[in-house]
This record gives structure tokens, C-alpha cells and sequence, in this order.
């Protein structure tokens, strides 16, 4: 819910419950009063009556007002609600009759006094409606007023929730935010400046470090393999297990050049240095990939089956459009038994590879994650498919991998 | 030859100088990008090997001017950068070659062969070993005469071993060299020995010899 919809929900039903315990409240207090008055004023009419009386005048009865009758026996006084057909009213009404019983001058009278409570409740209830009004009308503009204050008061919040939506750590801007005059909105916006410029700072500084050190272990790397190189050209002078470990450390050597080479790779792609697109033929590369590799799966006696339905054409950088099929069909051959099957098809929107194996890969949804090999004991890095993830991330290609049949499918919709 | 080598990492430098004088050629160093610019401008060289990321200074600007002043030696970059980019920069420069770093000196030496036949500094197209004749414009292998037939990668085979004759080569090297990067889908590198099994069959029976195993996965071209 949006803080104006919930603040103005709490509001009037807060409204509401003031405006109902306030009414009740006045009902009851004015009620109070009103009949205290209406029996005040009976006693006061009674006291006149029996003074009159003690001053042996002649008193009448008015009825419904007062009656004055003589009686043989006092009774106790009473004070009560009666219904009376007023004449005036011509219906019945609601009084309020006092009955007091008392010796004057050694007679015994009983004097009735009556009031006519109807003119007391419609004052009740011109009061609570007046009331009622005023409460309500007093409280419609509170509410409409708090409203607009609030909007004018939140936007600036607003639109900077906007503006941190759309931020990202890779620019390299600096987060612009609207400024306010409300303190806890302006400590707000320095704490989010602050938080931001340390996050792209951090982030700009782990890029450089990572390039920097990818950078920074060719040269070594370069450096070891050529004097093993030289080592191992002097080798008349060695002994022959010596020269095993040479070959082994040039292996070595060679496996982590092409981690960093890749490990290079993927950052380059995630800091998207590669703008170049150009118009790639998918099927000019995969005839050519699969020429350039003839000697390895014809040792291997795959069988290969290359279909296209038509030309498919692809925006994307050159280089990483290579690195993509050469991957992907890199390991159907790596990974195809001997005497397999390798089927690649193509159509103008989608890349499709299957090859034939005994077991699913059991760690399917890592399969693209770094690192991740399917056999732990293998040489692989582990880096290839997770390359081929990123890429196809890149450019928005969807990337999926299925298993059905003992046969394993890459497919790539571009 | 005379070959110029543009590398601030002294440690490579020297490894590569050992390598190459060992065929002979005259190798001479520059550590820096004033020195690289001085002794390039001053002499004359078959081949530079440009190192790009100089400490002080790009290599691609003393390209730049070696253009400029349409000197005719052969240009090698190379460079930690394995970005397209650089490589296309350098190419378009006028470089004849570009090398990523870290690079087997056996390819290297590929390379600066291949750029000295297409410079033509003793740059025949034609490079002999005793009985074997090798053209490397036609792609074309002539043994005693008669003419043999190759398949491509056992052209570059071919061609790989002589111009790194009597050297060592290990499988990985070689492998490295006829598939580059993918050379890592091979299970094992014995796939290496049955392709140089073709090819000893394809030469005669005494050119098969001239490629002998040595112990440890290394094979040698020579016909010592």
C-alpha cells in the first residue's frame, strides 16, 4: 500500500472513531444536563406552588403544567416519566412529573408538576447534529489539507526513489538526488550519496584490481614458460625424468595461462567492452570450426551431422562469436565418446547442438556456473560453458540445456 | 638475421635472446621505450619484436613512426593484451605479426620466420632441408623430386618442425601450434604421435627419421 493511501486510511478511521466517541459523549453529557435542568425547573415551579399555597392563596390547576389536589394521606415523593395527550401537540407526549406530597396549614396536599421533555430532546438534537456537522466539516478539510501537505512533502522522497531505481555502480556518475529542507529527508539523501559513491568506488577499484592482476600474472607466466622452454632445448644436458617434470610444468603452465586468459575474459565482457557488432555468418564459422578440428573428431570417428535451414545471421562482436561455437562445440567433441554422434542444426533464429551421452550430468542447474565440472578429476577448467553463459547473457541470446534420451542438447535462441 | 627486442621484462628479453641466438641470428635489446625508440631509429633490423606495454611508453607509437620513416624491418607485437582491439590496432599500424604473451618461443620462431619469407629477407618461398623442398606459396611438399601430398595440418607439421629444426619440441608445443586454443580438447596428446606417424610415412624412409622422439613426450627435427 503507498504511504498516502495508508496514512490516509489510518486517518479517517481515526476521524471516524473521534467523531463517534465524541457524539456519544456529547449525547450523554447534554442528556445529563437537560434532564438535571428539567428537573430543576420542576422543583422550582413546585417550591412557587407551595408557597403560595402556605401563604393560603388560592392556587389553580393548569393541567398538564401542575395540579394541586388536597388529599387524606401523605405519600412519598416521586419523580417520573409519564405520556400525556397534549392538546396542542394533538398527540401524545413525553413528560417528566414531579408528584410531592406535603401538610400545608394542616391540610395535606399532593401537587403534581410536568414538563414536557420534547422540547428538551429536540435541543439534544439540534445539538448533536450541529456538533456533528461542524466535527465533520472541520475534520474533511483537516484530512484534504494533510493530503496536499503530504504530497508536497513526499515527492522529493518519491522521486528519489526513482532516481535509485534507475542507478547503477558500473557509472560513472555520481547519484544526483533532490534536495530537501527537511532535515531527516536531507540526512537521508547524504547518506545514500555516501553509500553510493563508496559502492562504485569499491566496484571501480575491484575492476581495476582484477584487470591489473589478470595483467600482472602473464608477465610471470610468460617469463616461466619461456625459460622452460630454453630448459627443456638444452636438453642434452638433462636427465630424462628431469625432462618429464619440464613437460609437466610446461602443462601446467599452459593450463593456468588459459584460466587467467578466461578469467580476463569474463570480466572484460562484464564491464561490456566489447561494443563491436557486426553481421555474423553462425553457419561460415561453424563450417569453419568444424575443418579446423576435422583431425581430432575424425580420430575420435564422431560422426557429424551440420544442417542448416537457412542462413542465420547474428549481430555480435567477432571475437566473442568465436569463442561461443568454438566452446560449445569444443566440448560436444571433447566430451562425445568415441564412435558418437554429434548433431548441429541451425535455423534463422536458433543454434542448436546435441550429442550423445550415457549420463546425465547430475549438476544440471550449475552447469554454467564457474568452475563447475561435472567430473572433478577432469584437466577441464571449467570455465567454458560459464563463458558461453555470459555472452549469450550479453547480447540477450536464451541458453538451455536439456536431457532427454541419453542424448545432451545445447540450444541458443538468438 | 638481425632481430631487435623491444621487452621491459628483462627476464623474458634474456630468455628470448638465448632462444633465438641459437639459430644464429644477432639479437639485440632495448628495456625501455627511449631506448626501443633510439636504437630502432638508429639502425637497421630484419625483425623488431615490439613489446606494447612498455613501462614508459606504448610500442605502437614507435610503430607509428617506424612507419612513418618507411623503415623495411618486420614488425612482431607482442603484448600481455589478448584484446581484439590492440591486435587490430597493431595489424592496421602496419605490424606483420602480433603475439599474446605468455607464447612458446617455438612459435615465436614460427612467426618470425614466416614474416622473413613474406618480407623476403632470404625470404624465398622455398626453404629446403636436404631432400625435402618445401614451398611455403604454393603449400607444396616436393621429396627427391617427387611430389607428396599433404594434408593441411601435416603441411604446418612439416613446416612447424624445419624452421624449428634441432630443437625440442614438446607435444603441448606442438599441439598448441596446429590448434591453438583448442588444442585442449585432445584427451591426451597421443593423438600428436599418431598425426606425426602420418607424416613420417608420408616422407621418405630417411626423412622419416629426421623427426626423433625424444624421452618425455619431445619430438626433434634433425638429421643428426
Amino acid at each position: 500500500m503507498s504511504l498516502s493511501k495508508k496514512i490516509s486510511q489510518k486517518q479517517l478511521l481515526f476521524g471516524l472513531a473521534i467523531v463517534l466517541g465524541s457524539l456519544t459523549i456529547l449525547y450523554f453529557l447534554t442528556r445529563a444536563y437537560i434532564v438535571a435542568e428539567a428537573k430543576e425547573s420542576l422543583y422550582h415551579t413546585n417550591f412557587r406552588i407551595e408557597q403560595q399555597l402556605v401563604q393560603q392563596k388560592e392556587v389553580t390547576s393548569l393541567f398538564p403544567l401542575f395540579e394541586i389536589h388536597q388529599v387524606e394521606h401523605l405519600h412519598p415523593d416521586t419523580l417520573k416519566d409519564t405520556i400525556i395527550f397534549d392538546v396542542l401537540q394533538n398527540e401524545n407526549e413525553l413528560f417528566k412529573e414531579l408528584n410531592v406530597y406535603k401538610t400545608i396549614n394542616t391540610k395535606n396536599y399532593h401537587i403534581i408538576t410536568r414538563t414536557l421533555m420534547v422540547e428538551y430532546d429536540d435541543t439534544l438534537l439540534t445539538i448533536l447534529i450541529t456538533f456533528g456537522v461542524i466535527i465533520i466539516l472541520v475534520y474533511l478539510t483537516q484530512f484534504i489539507y494533510n493530503k496536499n501537505l503530504n504530497r508536497t512533502i513526499w515527492t522529493p522522497f518519491f522521486k528519489n526513489i526513482e532516481t535509485l531505481k534507475a542507478f547503477s555502480i558500473r557509472s560513472e556518475q555520481a547519484i544526483q538526488l533532490e534536495a530537501s529542507d527537511i532535515s531527516e529527508f536531507s540526512e537521508l539523501n547524504i547518506e545514500i550519496e555516501a553509500l553510493t559513491s563508496k559502492l562504485s568506488t569499491d566496484y571501480h577499484n575491484l575492476k581495476q584490481f582484477t584487470e591489473n592482476l589478470s595483467h600482472e600474472v602473464q608477465t610471470p607466466l610468460a617469463i616461466i614458460q619461456a625459460k622452460i622452454e630454453n630448459l627443456i632445448d638444452g636438453s642434452k644436458d638433462l636427465e630424462q625424468d628431469h625432462l618429464k617434470t619440464l613437460y609437466d610444468i610446461q602443462d601446467n603452465t599452459k593450463r593456468l595461462s588459459k584460466l587467467n586468459k578466461s578469467l580476463i575474459l569474463l570480466t572484460r565482457i562484464d564491464n561490456q567492452q566489447f561494443h563491436d557488432v557486426e553481421a555474423i555468418s553462425v553457419n561460415t564459422i561453424i563450417e569453419e570450426l568444424l575443418e579446423n578440428l576435422k583431425d581430432i573428431w575424425n580420430h575420435k570417428k564422431l560422426e557429424i551431422n551440420f544442417s542448416s535451414r537457412s542462413e542465420t545471421r547474428i549481430l555480435m562482436d567477432r571475437s566473442l562469436a568465436d569463442i561461443l561455437f568454438s566452446n560449445l562445440i569444443g566440448n560436444a567433441i571433447k566430451y562425445t565418446n568415441a564412435n558418437g554422434n554429434i548433431t548441429i542444426a541451425t535455423t534463422s533464429d536458433s543454434f542448436k547442438i546435441s550429442n550423445n551421452g550415457d549420463n546425465k550430468i547430475t549438476g544440471s542447474d550449475q552447469l554454467f556456473h564457474r568452475f563447475y565440472k561435472e567430473n572433478r578429476q577432469s584437466k577441464s577448467l571449467g570455465l567454458g560453458l560459464a563463458i558461453v553463459k555470459k555472452i549469450c547473457d550479453y547480447y540477450n541470446f536464451e541458453l538451455t540445456y536439456t536431457y532427454s534420451n541419453n542424448i545432451h542438447e545445447f540450444e541458443i535462441q538468438f | 638475421m638481425k632481430i631487435l627486442i623491444v621487452e621491459d621484462k628483462i627476464e623474458l628479453q634474456q630468455s628470448i635472446v638465448t632462444y633465438l641466438q641459437k639459430d644464429g641470428h644477432i639479437c639485440e635489446t632495448a628495456s625501455n621505450f627511449s631506448e626501443g625508440s633510439y636504437k630502432s631509429d638508429l639502425y637497421a633490423y630484419d625483425i623488431i619484436l615490439l613489446d606494447i606495454n612498455l613501462l614508459d611508453g606504448s610500442g605502437l607509437d614507435i610503430l607509428k613512426t617506424l612507419k612513418e620513416e618507411h623503415k623495411h624491418s618486420g614488425i612482431i607485437i607482442i603484448s600481455a593484451n589478448s584484446s581484439l582491439e590492440d591486435k587490430l590496432k597493431g595489424l592496421d599500424l602496419g605490424a606483420d605479426d602480433y603475439l599474446t604473451k605468455p607464447f612458446h618461443l617455438a612459435e615465436l620462431n614460427s612467426r618470425i620466420r614466416a614474416v622473413l619469407r613474406r618480407g623476403h629477407y632470404e625470404g624465398n618461398d622455398i626453404i629446403n632441408f636436404n631432400e625435402i623442398s618445401i614451398n611455403t606459396t604454393s603449400r607444396t611438399v616436393v621429396v627427391n623430386g617427387v611430389d607428396i601430398v599433404l594434408t593441411r595440418k601435416e603441411f604446418d607439421l612439416l613446416l612447424f618442425f624445419i624452421t624449428n629444426k634441432n630443437r625440442v619440441l614438446s607435444k603441448e608445443i606442438i599441439a598448441e601450434h596446429l590448434w591453438g586454443d583448442h588444442s585442449d580438447l585432445l584427451d591426451n596428446f597421443d593423438f600428436i604421435y599418431v598425426h606425426i606417424n602420418n607424416l613420417r610415412k608420408k616422407l621418405t624412409h630417411k626423412g622419416a627419421k629426421y623427426i626423433q622422439t625424444t624421452y618425455g613426450s619431445g619430438y626433434k627435427f634433425t638429421d643428426t
